[in-house]
């Protein structure tokens, strides 16, 4: 489904140059549930970012559903996250005047002209908060909050969700339950799952670990 | 979507409750001037020219051909014999012969200067309804043979009272001097200064014998609502006469109107630019605090043109708030002035431009409703143009990292 070829990403470039990215060559299959990790300034978030098509690379190429993206418009880019990409962040990021089932509303109002409002109560029943479907982000915890984002992210029915930090701001038991919830999605509708991520047990549930160092893929290993 | 845009931009305007009230309240300050003002200049305005055409003019005054437009009282050498346009008379329903002329008045101790105005008393009455304005006295048609009515405010100036003499001198139309005396028969108070502060009246006759000048009239007042057609088929059937419309006639005062209100639309302009930076900095600090939001509704795919709506709603929410809010304060501070009206009498014999005098009422304005809704939207969205479009332009990779 994604497949990167020489990716290369430079920040400053023809000055002090930064490669955020050097010659990154990956292939992801469809249904796949993986981890990027590495230390700080690795060039995790950067991948994310370009695999999310929030940010475009220096050079290379970029292959999503077979399409060469990489050089694609920021509007282009902006259709193909709309429909395509979920995300979550360490943040939550929710809107925080909507309720829970207003932000996943929006999601899917952005994604598709036409929905149903069981979509909205399915995808938050998939994650065990459609009991608070009515409540604001302010009234919920960081788990449920966090819970709130991946519906969000899973009610458009993407082909890829873009985890970063999703664990961070979570303790231990929040954080397992999160994971365990967004594993299940994983294997009930086959989407991507890619986690940027620092956390021992986020790369324990994952099927695969790329480890990045100084902006290349140092190991690649599948369990 | 829009729906859904309009809802957030609902939300997102209270969640700064205390700037949006703000910029709400100088908003509505604004809109409300505009609509106080606009409807206080239309109620001078009105009445206005309800007191040219009611009470000194009519709708058509037709003159000597020798008649300068820029007089404002007739030369006698422009005076012309009533009875060769007497078809006038038969033709219209309402229609009035005059002779009018500068004389001085003079007291036991001061004088002033004043406007005689000989009147067909029947005729001028069913024109301008002078009878209704005695507020002391009787109106001619009841005078003895040497009294006269005279404006309130003169009177009043000279100390006059009813039966008190006076005496008047003018240049007749033979160029000789003449003075007669007279008396107070009725004190008249119409709201327009120019019959109020200057005029007297007396019969048609008596001011003919007067002037010596038998048979001559100055101008022949017409009231017909057509009076723009009226005038061209008068100026095409009569010569020796020139027909003039009551804009003809009131330049002055239709130029000090278009001045007055183009100030006021300054000043205006100038408080509503004030509430338009408002609503500028309210839109322009909403997105710096949501820039990490904005990062979010990109990531999820929403368009740049869609964050530019949003915050232009915000804008326009804002806007339309303080219109409604405006409108209703502009009507709230119209109220006694519509009610009560604008009392004039505190400034004594000021003359303000407008033909007014006393109380004048403004009006309710409605027609400034939809404009002042329409400008205050539009203005509010065009203050929000330049945040709209820097939200739009956030790079989402940038405001999610903050």
């Amino acid at each position: 489904m994604i497949k990167l070829e020489n990716l290369k990403k430079t920040y400053n470039p023809g000055k002090i140059e930064v490669h955020a990215l050097d010659n990154v060559s990956i292939n992801i299959e469809e249904g796949e549930f993986l981890t990027v990790h590495g230390p700080s300034g690795s060039g995790k978030t950067t991948l994310l970012n370009i695999l999310g098509c929030l940010d475009i690379a220096t050079s290379g190429d970029y292959y999503f559903k077979e399409r060469d993206v990489s050089k694609l418009s920021m509007s282009d880019l902006s259709n193909i996250r709309r429909i395509n990409i979920g995300f979550i962040f360490q943040t939550y990021n929710l809107i925080p005047v909507l309720t829970a089932y207003e932000n996943v509303e929006l999601s899917l109002m952005l994604a598709h002209s036409k929905y149903k409002k069981e979509d909205i109560l399915n995808a938050l029943d998939d994650v065990g908060i459609k009991d608070l479907a009515k409540r604001f982000p302010r009234e919920m915890s960081g788990g449920q909050q966090q819970r709130v984002s991946i519906a969000r992210a899973l009610v458009k029915s993407p082909k890829l969700i873009l985890a970063d930090e999703p664990t961070a701001n979570l303790d231990s038991e929040n954080a397992t339950m999160i994971m365990e919830a967004m594993k299940e999605m994983n294997e009930k509708y086959n989407v991507t799952f890619i986690f940027s991520t620092h956390d021992p047990l986020v790369m324990n549930f994952a099927k695969r670990l790329i480890k990045l160092k100084d902006g290349k893929i140092e190991t690649d290993e599948r369990k | 979507m829009i729906r859904r845009l309009f809802t957030l931009a609902f939300k997102n305007i209270f969640r700064a409750r205390n700037r949006t009230m703000i910029t709400i309240i100088a908003y509505a300050f604004g809109i409300g001037l505009y609509v106080f003002i606009n409807s206080l200049l239309t109620g001078f305005y009105n009445t206005s020219v309800e007191n040219i055409i009611n009470k000194d003019i009519g709708e058509i005054k037709v003159m000597g051909n020798d008649y300068n437009i820029d007089d404002a009282i007739p030369l006698p050498e422009t005076f012309f014999e009533y009875t060769k346009y007497t078809d006038i008379s038969e033709q219209y329903e309402y229609c009035s012969p005059d002779m009018q002329f500068i004389a001085s008045i003079i007291t036991s101790d001061i004088s002033a200067k004043t406007v005689i105005r000989g009147v067909e008393t029947d005729k001028a009455d069913s024109i301008f309804h002078y009878s209704n304005d005695i507020v002391e006295g009787v109106w001619i048609d009841r005078c003895n043979d040497n009294e006269v009515v005279i404006g309130g405010r003169i009177a009043h100036s000279l100390n006059l009272k009813l039966g008190d003499m006076f005496t008047l001198i003018f240049k007749n139309r033979d160029g000789n001097f003449d003075a007669f005396d007279l008396n107070v028969g009725g004190i008249i108070s119409t709201g327009n200064p120019n019959i109020d502060r200057l005029s007297i009246f007396m019969p048609l006759a008596k001011a003919q014998e007067f002037m010596a000048a038998n048979g001559l009239i100055s101008g022949i007042s017409i009231k017909t609502k057509k009076y723009n057609t009226e005038k061209i088929k008068i100026n095409e059937t009569f010569t020796g006469v020139s027909a003039y419309t009551w804009e003809d006639l009131s330049e002055d005062f239709l130029n000090l109107d278009k001045m007055k209100s183009g100030f006021s639309s300054i000043l205006i302009f100038m408080i509503v630019i004030v509430a338009t930076v408002g609503i500028f900095n309210t839109i322009l600090l909403g997105m710096f605090e949501r820039k990490r939001e904005v990062g979010m509704l990109k990531a999820m795919g929403m368009s740049r043109r869609q964050i530019e709506l949003l915050f232009s709603i915000e804008g326009g929410i804002i806007g339309f708030v303080g219109s409604v809010a405006g409108i209703a304060f502009g009507f709230l501070i119209n109220l006694p002035f519509v009610i009560k009206g604008f009392d004039l009498s505190v400034y004594g014999d000021m003359d303000i431009g407008y033909p007014v005098q006393g109380v004048v009422k403004s009006l309710w304005g409605f027609e400034f409703i939809i404009p002042a809704l329409i400008l205050g939207v539009i203005i509010a969205v065009l203050a929000s143009y330049y945040p709209a479009r820097r939200a739009a332009r956030l790079e989402p990779v940038k405001t999610l990292r903050d």
